[in-house]
């Protein structure tokens, strides 16, 4: 470990970690907002993950990531394990196989697997000549992430699986792959798109479906997203005031304290929050993509586009199918949704990029 | 961003040897030959991460410009939703008005009624609920079940009633589990409710839940499910009963439970409607009637005012207001004595010798008799080839004599002396062949041989059809309320609408919603008043010496008259009237006004195939005058009842 001098402390990435904190403190007043509406007591808990997540991220700051790069095979392969042994191990809750109890503590390994995999593809793409590549040099970063992604889609939990795909997309694109490789294979998965739709389950396709003219049946498939909608767009400009959303207070609105908590955000805090939210979300996304332009060597580089590419695709995603954009799918919207899992792991994914950016290259 | 190349020692792998020469502030040591190839490698990847950059600028923009489209381009259309979503109007029932009688005793008003119901969402194992509160309650779980699928489209948040107008005990005893239980609710609905029980049921009628038709007719503000008045008082004033339901706004949660009342508009409850019925005289009338079929009418003569009205067999209102049974509704229905028919205007039969008021009035104003004119009565006559009876050899007698005895004999002369016209003419003129149009609905007009109904009869009519005519049978039909009413005309000179309602008031809660202005309908009748008092001479012989001395008061003179209305046809009358089988003996008859100087009231009684109307409806009659004028009847039974049963001169039948 390097030593932590004054000198250290002088570049270390402070403002990363601020915006951090504030996207979480939001996150909390939220939470605090969707539980008053549901009776229930989620504040507390949600400060007391942030505040873990937070101290998390400022050790993993602390360190060098190059101790994780180093290792980051021997991380993956644990991971790897991890996974297989919560499939074969993990109880079952509602219908899935995704927790695994360590030492008392309930964890995700789905969530850390994400970390691995951009670990282990940094690693691997910093390891290659730097050079443009093609598709035949895809054949190793996509078996690094169609393992622990099958393992993932078996447990089943098809929504995080999805978000291996666009983090392998933005670390190639950064690392060199060719732009025709690139649109040739985003080609083909516009072709292949309908295959997929054919396997899906029933329910899965009423959320497709649903997200396409959602007033069809605004009682049963399409309740969340008209709910959703009406909660954001009577919001308005300014909002109907923190803890004083109709939508949110009087429980119309489903999983408001989780998946949907941005619709929540629009309701109370209107147009005015939103933008506040957003400009923040950019900001830190910003900063992370910006870690690879100082960072001190090419794995640095590749894993700061990584985790910023997971939290892209992880706002997209959730924010879009808030007002409607895209399908509804089971993502929650990072920093910002009540559970401890999620912040966790993303606190320590940013920890990551702070400690990439608090060892810039220096002219 | 300026950009340099990557750290020469950390490019490549990164080998052990390489640790201890880190350090975050040391400058390159040097730039060799492959630094400028890092350095290319290094501007590739910063200008790859700089479209990233502007990507997700981009894709923050559109979420952007999504939110700015919902928030502020179609707020105000979610916003319209949002309301919609949370609140909610619904409706207050208002307090059906009560119906009082002439001295403001309770005929009809509401009661809380205890219904048990079940929120289906709110319990877990619904069958055994189900097992639990049958036992409770006393009523197989399998009728508890049929009831809850009747109800399937309540939502699932809503309680579905299973049971109501159940026992307070019972309540009491599912309160005090209710914790155990807390998907099953006790609610307290307003149920109608009829303080005399049976007392006058066929006047008061019924209420229930509003039909699709009446919805259909009657549109707002009615709804599914309220319930409205549905015979009689009940159904001809139910505008005025009804009142007007308020409305409740309040704000909802997604399982649509009220959380506050934003707004409440109180309802106005319904008006007081207070009728011409003496409840004490309907209950004394009623109690005469018991066991029997048969109806009474007491009507004050000076207002058309209708005292009382009782119908015998009689039946539970309250079972209307209470969710009546499908088993129930059938057997009231099919019931063979027509409980629910109000005899007292529904059905219509010969009136037999009451009629000769009729004649006798037609046969003075028409000039063909006078208060001399005698006829000699041998005992009967024959017309057209018939033998025509009297039931005594009456000798000569005039027509009051005629009137008191009842004698045949001379309304057989004195019809064929008028005619069929000018009967039917006179009969129109009391009201008899159409409807009196007394507030009450389903009135039956009855019979008169009018040149239109023996039209529809294809003109066929035998001339000794109005030698029957002139005793009240043949083809002729009345009401007893129509009997009622042509007494009471007989006997003022003045033809008066006979009605239920005295007034409506204003209920004690609110201000009359609309106006109600009735005045019942008055004109003078067509005939003299020696005429009148002629028929009134008549009608007290007829209880001091004639056929209706059973009605006979102390200190209140009457004047009645009776009838018997033949119902078999003449070759079965053979039999004496007790022998022959119940339905086709003879209906009884009896009017009667008092006191003789300046009538107050008029009385009709009907008793179905009771008999002779002497014997079996005059002394119905009798009690209920002296319960009137507070006094006694003064006849004395005579041990000679073989005279004085068949002297009553009775059987007007042909022989």
């Amino acid at each position: 470990m390097s030593p932590i001098d004054r000198r250290f402390l002088s570049v270390f990435d402070y403002g990363t970690l601020l915006v951090l904190a504030c996207l979480l403190v939001i996150g909390v007043v939220l939470v605090a907002s969707a539980s008053q509406g549901q009776n229930l007591d989620l504040a507390q808990r949600q400060g007391v993950w942030v505040a873990a997540g937070l101290a998390l991220a400022v050790v993993v700051g602390l360190l060098d990531y190059r101790n994780l790069t180093d290792n980051a095979y021997l991380i993956w392969g644990a991971l790897v394990v991890l996974l297989v042994g919560v499939l074969l191990f993990g109880p079952r809750i509602s219908g899935a196989r995704s927790w695994i109890r360590i030492g008392g503590v309930g964890l995700q390994p789905s969530e850390l697997a994400k970390i691995a995999v951009i670990l282990a593809l940094a690693r691997l793409f910093s390891d290659r000549e730097p050079r443009p590549f093609g598709i035949r040099d895809m054949l190793m970063p996509g078996t690094l992430v169609a393992i622990p992604a099958l393992l993932i889609a078996l447990q089943p939990d098809m929504g995080t699986a999805a978000t291996f795909l666009p983090v392998l997309a933005v670390m190639a694109w950064a690392a060199g792959l060719k732009l025709g490789t690139f649109a040739w294979l985003g080609g083909s998965a516009i072709v292949a798109a309908p295959l997929w739709y054919m396997t899906l389950l029933d329910y899965q396709k009423a959320r497709l479906i649903s997200f396409l003219r959602p007033e069809d049946d605004p009682l049963g498939a399409g309740y969340q997203l008209v709910q959703s909608k009406i909660a954001v767009g009577s919001g308005g400009l300014a909002g109907k005031g923190l803890f004083s959303g109709t939508q949110s207070q009087l429980n119309f609105l489903p999983e408001q304290e989780n998946d949907f908590i941005m619709a929540l955000l629009a309701e109370e805090l209107g147009f005015v929050g939103v933008l506040i939210v957003l400009t923040l979300y950019f900001a830190l996304i910003s900063r992370l993509l910006r870690g690879a332009y100082i960072a001190r060597n090419r794995a640095g580089a590749f894993l700061c586009a990584g985790v910023a590419g997971l939290m892209m695709f992880h706002l997209v995603i959730n924010v879009g199918m808030v007002i409607g954009l895209v399908p509804i799918t089971g993502i929650p919207l990072p920093l910002l949704s009540y559970g401890g899992s999620s912040a966790l792991a993303t606190c320590l994914a940013v920890g990551l990029v702070v400690s990439v950016r608090s060892r810039r290259f220096v002219v | 961003m300026r950009v340099g190349p990557w750290r020469p020692d950390d490019d490549g792998r990164v080998g052990r040897a390489g640790r201890q020469a880190r350090s975050v502030h040391r400058a390159p040591k040097q730039l060799g030959p492959r630094a400028l190839e890092r350095a290319s490698d290094r501007r590739r990847v910063v200008a790859r991460v700089r479209v990233l950059e502007w990507s997700a600028a981009a894709v923050i923009m559109v979420l952007l410009l999504g939110f700015w489209q919902i928030q502020i381009v179609r707020g105000g259309e979610w916003t319209a939703r949002a309301e919609a979503n949370q609140h909610r109007t619904s409706r207050v029932r208002a307090a059906r008005g009560l119906i009082l009688d002439r001295n403001h005793e309770i005929l009809a008003t509401n009661q809380a009624s205890y219904e048990v119901a079940v929120i289906r969402e709110a319990i877990g194992d619904l069958e055994q609920e189900l097992r639990y509160l049958a036992a409770m309650l006393e009523i197989p779980a399998s009728l508890l079940e049929r009831r809850l699928a009747e109800q399937r489209g309540i939502p699932r948040f809503r309680p579905v009633v299973l049971a109501s107008g159940v026992d307070p005990r019972i309540v009491v005893r599912l309160q005090a589990r209710r914790r155990e239980h807390p998907g099953i609710v006790v609610q307290i609905e307003p149920r109608r409710h009829y303080p005399l029980g049976t007392t006058a049921a066929h006047v008061l009628g019924s209420v229930g839940e509003v039909s699709p038709r009446q919805l259909t007719a009657w549109g707002d503000p009615y709804r599914m499910g309220d319930i409205v008045g549905q015979q009689g008082v009940e159904g001809v004033y139910n505008d005025e009963l009804v009142g007007l339901p308020g409305e409740r706004y309040a704000l909802v949660n997604s399982v649509g439970r009220e959380v506050t009342i934003l707004r409440e508009n109180a309802p106005h409850p319904g008006e007081t409607v207070v009728l011409t019925l003496d409840a004490q005289l309907q209950r004394m009338a009623e109690g005469l009637l018991a066991g029997r079929r048969g109806a009474v009418i007491v009507l004050n003569a000076r207002t058309g005012g209708i005292l009382t009205m009782a119908s015998a067999p009689t039946f539970d209102p309250a079972l209307f207001a209470a969710r009546f049974s499908q088993e129930e509704w059938d057997a009231l229905q099919s019931d063979p004595t027509k409980p629910l028919q109000n005899r007292a205007l529904q059905v219509v039969h010969a009136p037999g010798s009451i009629f000769k008021i009729v004649m006798a009035t037609a046969g003075l104003e028409e000039g063909v008799i006078d208060r001399n004119t005698t006829y000699f009565c041998p005992g009967g006559r024959t017309f057209y080839g018939r033998f025509f009876g009297c039931l005594g050899n009456h000798g000569n007698v005039n027509l009051v004599q005629a009137i008191a005895y009842s004698c045949n004999s001379f309304f057989y002369e004195l019809g064929v002396k008028l005619g069929r016209e000018r009967i039917v003419k006179w009969a129109e003129r009391f009201g008899l062949g159409t409807e009196t149009g007394i507030d009450l609905p389903n009135e039956q007009g009855g019979i008169v041989p009018s040149d239109e109904w023996l039209a529809s009869r294809g003109g066929r009519y035998y001339p000794g059809e109005t030698v029957s005519l002139a005793i009240g049978q043949g083809p002729l039909a009345v009401s007893p309320l129509q009997q009622a009413h042509m007494a009471a005309t007989a006997a003022t000179g003045f033809v008066r609408q006979p009605h239920l309602l005295l007034e409506v008031e204003a209920s004690a809660a609110g201000q009359p919603y609309r106006g109600f202005d009735y005045e019942p309908a008055i004109r003078p009748a067509t005939f003299s008043e020696s005429t009148r008092q002629l028929l009134l001479r008549g009608l007290a012989g007829s209880i001091a010496y004639g056929t209706s001395r059973r009605a006979q008061l102390d200190g209140v003179t009457v004047g009645g008259k009776t009838g018997t209305a033949q119902v078999a046809s003449s070759e079965r009358v053979a039999e004496e009237n007790a022998d022959r089988p119940e339905h086709l003996r003879n209906h009884a008859w009896f009017i009667a006004v008092a006191p003789i100087d300046d009538p107050e009231i008029a009385i009709a009684v009907f008793v179905e195939h009771g008999g002779s109307g002497g014997a079996v409806a005059s002394p119905i009659g009798g009690q209920l005058l002296a319960a009137y004028f507070g006094t006694e009847v003064a006849y004395r039974e005579i041990t000679t009842p073989a005279v004085t049963e068949t002297t009553a001169g009775e059987n007007e039948g042909q022989r």
